[in-house]
């Protein structure tokens, strides 16, 4: 599953980039959890067709990958995020030990939101409310 | 044949997260289900994987497909 974890990423950065027929059949595929065959009787195309096309649109999608580097880029950047969390979060605990650091400490925490903040565009929203929106 | 159990995505962009259902294969995509047995988010660290374990055994009792990708989830969290 880690693979189509990577393949799911990386057709919503470049799904666009396919042809609409080709988007939509990955979009079942990868999104939808469905079938070769499934995929063929909707499209009225054979099984191989369908395999063919989910392969070709594998090779495209890795290829804009290796050109452009969007996906790893933006997992280098929230790693990095990750880091400088930790970082102020020690200094945190650190000023928090010694009483006249505590203006110092008050700054880290809004770098700590700030941090918080970005990482959110990362997240999924909580399950419970995805539960009730539709 | 046509009862299965499968993941439907309903994640946002870059961040994909998926229900489990049961659905009946010759639904259209997008189609209604049957019923919701849980939910499975690939993104944490380690995945988060919850399921009514009940409900699942029931429909595959009653002859419901799991998929194979739902196949590995429930040999991996033993139900």
């Amino acid at each position: 599953m880690s693979k189509n974890l990577g393949m799911c990423q990386l057709l919503d950065l470049y799904g666009g980039l396919l042809t609409e027929k080709q988007r939509d059949i990955m979009d079942m595929y990868y999104n939808d959890d469905f079938s070769l065959g499934e995929i063929a009787d909707h499209y009225d195309i054979s099984r191989q067709g369908v395999h063919d096309a989910i392969k070709r649109g594998d090779e495209a999608l890795e290829e804009y990958e290796s050109k452009l580097g969007l996906l790893g880029a933006d997992n280098a950047h929230k790693q990095e995020i990750l880091e400088y969390k930790k970082l102020a979060l020690d200094a945190f605990n650190e000023c928090n030990a010694h009483r006249s650091f505590r203006s110092v400490a008050e700054k880290i925490v809004t770098l700590l939101e700030t941090f918080d903040a970005r990482l959110a565009d990362y997240e999924n929203p909580d399950p419970q409310e995805e539960e009730s929106k539709d | 044949m046509a009862v299965k159990i499968r993941l439907r995505r309903i994640g946002a962009k870059k961040a994909p997260f998926y229900r489990i259902v049961v659905a009946d294969s010759r639904y259209p995509r997008d189609g209604r289900c049957i019923e919701e047995l849980g939910y499975y988010d690939p993104t944490k660290e380690p995945n988060v994987f919850k399921v009514d374990a009940e409900k699942a055994n029931a429909w595959i009792a009653k002859g419901a497909q799991p998929t194979d990708t739902v196949k590995a989830l429930f040999k991996k969290n033993n139900i």
